[in-house]
């Protein structure tokens, strides 16, 4: 299985979201690919199988920059090969806004 | 992870959360005041963010007032592994909310191995078992809050045991794996759904 992830923060030094850089790295084990699009990357250690996406929160990217940014790597992502299941954490807005992309495709989206 | 620190000899309750009338901390300074009455070495830290300053004067004053204001220290916010400790150290971790969804700070109190009293709100009860991890009582009512808190800052026992038990349901229900395997299922399920309608 190919999963996309959608997250707040991929950082294992974050006080209150490190968990899910754990999370990420438990579910990688059990699918074939996972292509995580973030709002904001940090210090992240996890399997081969697993490639971080940022859209720019950490670089001081403006709310315009990262919407541009978050469509560029979701059309990328979709462009290099089928997308089977698409896991939003804990961010309702990525999901919206990936929704014209994902919907026509089939995805289903889980949150 | 469960901070490593021992609970406080003298008993203490802690309020994690906001300073705003929806979370009903007036309703705790009355409760707490009739506690001290029968436990007179009670403390209370009430550690959080002054969302509403008028309301965060107002507890004080009514801290004053009710002739608590020695036992009833107000913190800042504090980040989350500071707070996990406060959590540890408390005999009690109060939430007396008017209103909440899933209230984070339940889990974590829970997780750092700590009684958890609380208001019958939303999805609180889906985690506290009274009597078990906890206690939960209604929302807006001073005189069972103070029972139950009285209760547990007046046996030290009582609330190791409840601690211990909140502890271990939460490492059983909300552990890592559990919430990875949970999630992988529904996103295979997911997937198979999707694959039968296409």
């Amino acid at each position: 299985m190919r999963l996309l992830l959608f997250n707040l923060a991929t950082d294992a030094d974050d006080p209150v979201l490190g968990f899910a850089t754990r999370w990420i790295a438990a579910l990688a084990s059990r699918v074939e690919r996972i292509e995580v699009v973030t709002m904001r990357r940090g210090r992240a250690a996890l399997p081969a199988n697993v490639r971080v996406h940022s859209v720019g929160k950490e670089r001081g990217a403006s709310e315009g920059r990262r919407a541009l940014e978050f469509f560029r790597l979701v059309r990328r992502v979709l462009a290099e090969g089928p997308v089977d299941a698409c896991f939003s954490h804990m961010i309702p807005l990525f999901t919206v806004l990936a929704s014209p992309l994902l919907r026509p495709r089939g995805v289903p989206v889980v949150t | 992870m469960r901070p490593r620190v021992p609970r406080d000899e003298t008993p203490l309750a802690v309020y994690p959360g906001a300073l705003t009338p929806l979370k009903g901390v007036h309703h705790l300074l009355h409760a707490f005041a009739r506690v001290t009455a029968a436990v007179p070495d009670a403390r209370l830290v009430v550690v959080g963010r002054e969302m509403d300053a008028t309301y965060a004067r107002e507890l004080r004053t009514l801290a004053d007032r009710l002739g608590i204001a020695s036992r009833v220290t107000f913190a800042p916010a504090l980040p989350q592994p500071e707070l996990a400790v406060w959590m540890r150290r408390a005999w009690a971790v109060v939430l007396p909310s008017l209103s909440e969804g899933m209230p984070r700070v339940v889990l974590e109190a829970m997780a750092a191995g700590t009684a958890v009293v609380a208001t019958r709100v939303a999805g609180v009860p889906e985690v506290v078992q009274d009597g078990v991890s906890g206690y939960l009582v209604q929302p807006g009512d001073p005189e069972r809050l103070a029972g139950v808190l009285r209760a547990l800052l007046a046996d030290r026992r009582l609330a190791d045991e409840l601690g211990r038990r909140a502890g271990a349901a939460a490492d059983h229900g909300f552990s890592e794996e559990r919430y990875v395997r949970g999630y992988a299922a529904v996103i295979a399920a997911a997937r198979t759904a999707a694959g039968a309608a296409g």
